[in-house]
């Protein structure tokens, strides 16, 4: 059973007088543990699809189903809620705070809700899971781009996600640093049944993932 | 959350710093301004003593006697414990070796009460010898132990006196003071009774008017100095509101700093508000976050701004009223006045940015 799916999504924008289609009735689902990758040239729509299924953005038509929840009927804050307990991010360009360690940017998501010091614990745990035991009080500056990429994974399990969202993980990094951060993802999709979807360039992401799933111009070309 | 707030803060130190330094300005231009009126005030009305904290009664409307006998005397003397003191005046033509002129004669009998000697000693006790104010040694051209000639009298010049107080209500400045006994009457124009304090000066004058004047007829005047204070606390309070407002438009201009950085701090941070939303924070959470970081710059330049203050409060006590400690409620309620406003209005500058920052979608702030 798909924990996260999108069933004719359509995503318009207006941009002026004109109305841009980004997505033109795509239909995808991602099963727990499955490791899925969107590819597809710039401006495909591949980033749109991925804000649907974040819940960062609504679809102009059709259903995005998170967790057995439709999207569509939930208000601003349970979508909030919902992406907080069951969605996790990773970004291309890493977004962490300058002025936290890694301990404390795993933490960051956290820090609205729950105990400091049990939230702070798992910080640390997640932080070993990722192979960074020895970087827990490291600011991001201190870190290499792999090393920020693998917080920022730690940082998207904290909150015990079932999926895991990744725009172009690999994007800022070199081979063999996505090579670690790819290993991350691939047992946290065996160990913990996590769903995960990434957009990405990376043929070495598309080798490592259990799906491919390409996008043209706003619709899937299988 | 706070712990949070505060490491934003530090990423932009020197900014952070300029910011709570506008804040600790405006709080100081508030609180000292404020404590230095009061300290002002205070350092007035101390100089003013021997007026505020005096009654003095003369001959009213429907007294009987032109002008007090020595009856009059021990009947006033009868209803207070304070010491009561006597004046006498007169006009006279004054000589001295090289000049003469006109000036007012005081007979008084205790004249180190009403003033100080710039050169000789006034006597405790005295019987002959005169006093003469500056003013008039001066056109005399006269100094101690010189002599003057008073309506055909010769006097030693025992003192002569420093200029007048402006707060004093007999002026020395161009008279000559002779004991009592040197005037041919035993009659006083007025008579003076000194208290501790300002309010004892009023319970007093008031005590006296009923004792003095039992029934409708206004046998004695009785004078104090409340209406005097009224009016003077009144001024200063309209001097004071002056100086406050020039503190609250150096505050305004702090709290545009301050709203200007962190509208600055929310475009800056716009991809990283981005991901606190994506995380699950909501809308609120990030408002809570950005004013949290306005209110802990505004708490912090408030806080030193009222130590700074507190510090120059108590160099100007020391100035104006000899005692750096001299703080009084009044001028601490404007410290809490200026630490108030300051944190207040931080949090007001730091609402739209706040806003700004929480309502940024977070698609829109996370696209490349």
């Amino acid at each position: 059973m798909a924990v996260i799916s999108a069933a004719n999504a359509v995503k318009e924008y207006e941009s002026g007088s004109k109305t841009l289609r980004a997505l033109k009735g795509v239909d995808v689902s991602v099963d727990p543990g499955e490791f899925v990758a969107v590819v597809g040239p710039s401006g495909s729509g591949k980033s749109t699809l991925l804000n649907l299924l974040g819940m960062l953005d609504v679809p102009t038509e059709g259903a995005v189903t998170v967790a057995g929840e439709r999207l569509s009927e939930l208000s601003k804050r349970e979508r909030t809620n919902l992406r907080r307990d069951t969605v996790g991010f990773v970004f291309q360009s890493f977004f962490l705070v300058p002025t936290l360690t890694a301990r404390e940017n795993v933490a960051v998501p956290g820090l609205v809700h729950g105990d400091r010091s049990e939230l702070i614990d798992r910080a640390e745990s997640l932080l070993e899971r990722v192979g960074l035991a020895d970087r827990l009080d490291h600011y991001p500056n201190e870190l290499s781009g792999g090393q920020k990429q693998r917080v920022a994974v730690a940082r998207s399990l904290v909150n015990e996600p079932e999926i895991l969202l990744a725009d172009e993980p690999t994007g800022n990094l070199d081979q063999d640093t996505s090579e670690q951060v790819l290993d991350v993802f691939g047992r946290i999709a065996a160990e913990d049944d996590v769903a995960i979807a990434t957009v990405t360039h990376d043929p070495q992401v598309t080798e490592y993932a259990d799906r491919v799933v390409e996008l043209v111009n706003g619709r899937i070309e299988s | 959350m706070l712990a949070f707030a505060r490491s934003n803060l530090s990423r932009a130190r020197a900014r952070t710093a300029l910011a709570m330094a506008g804040i600790t300005i405006g709080v100081l231009a508030i609180a000292s301004l404020g404590m230095g009126g009061v300290a002002f005030q205070q350092s007035i009305l101390q100089s003013a003593d021997t007026v505020t904290q005096s009654v003095w009664l003369m001959p009213g409307e429907d007294a009987d006697f032109a002008a007090f006998e020595e009856r009059h005397l021990e009947e006033v003397r009868q209803y207070v414990d304070h010491p009561v003191y006597t004046m006498q005046q007169e006009s006279a033509g004054v000589e001295a070796k090289k000049a003469s002129t006109g000036a007012t004669i005081y007979g008084f009998s205790h004249p180190g009460e009403f003033a100080t000697a710039d050169t000789g000693q006034i006597p405790d006790n005295w019987r002959s010898g005169a006093l003469v104010g500056p003013d008039l040694a001066d056109s005399l051209d006269v100094q101690t132990g010189d002599s003057v000639v008073v309506d055909g009298e010769r006097h030693r010049i025992l003192a002569v006196l420093e200029p007048t107080p402006q707060s004093s209500f007999v002026r020395t400045d161009n008279a000559v003071l002779l004991p009592p006994s040197q005037f041919d009457r035993s009659t006083y124009d007025l008579l003076m009774v000194r208290t501790d304090s300002p309010n004892e000066a009023f319970e007093t004058s008031e005590d006296l008017d009923g004792s003095l004047n039992p029934g409708r007829d206004e046998r004695y005047e009785v004078n104090d100095a409340e209406q005097l204070i009224d009016q003077f606390n009144q001024q200063m309070a309209t001097i004071n509101t002056f100086l406050l407002a020039i503190g609250g438009i150096s505050l305004v201009v702090a709290s545009v700093s301050i709203f200007n950085v962190m509208l600055m701090s929310a475009i800056e941070r716009r991809e990283e508000i981005g991901v606190l939303r994506a995380v699950g924070y909501h809308r609120l959470d990030v408002l809570r976050l950005m004013l949290a970081e306005a209110v802990l710059l505004g708490l912090g330049g408030a806080l030193l701004g009222v130590v700074l203050s507190i510090l120059l409060g108590m160099a100007i006590n020391a100035e104006l009223l000899a005692d750096p400690l001299a703080f009084t409620a009044e001028a601490l309620q404007y410290a809490a006045m200026g630490f108030v406003f300051g944190t207040l209005a931080s949090f007001l500058s730091g609402l739209y940015p706040a806003w700004k920052a929480a309502n940024a979608r977070p698609v829109e702030a996370l696209r490349d």
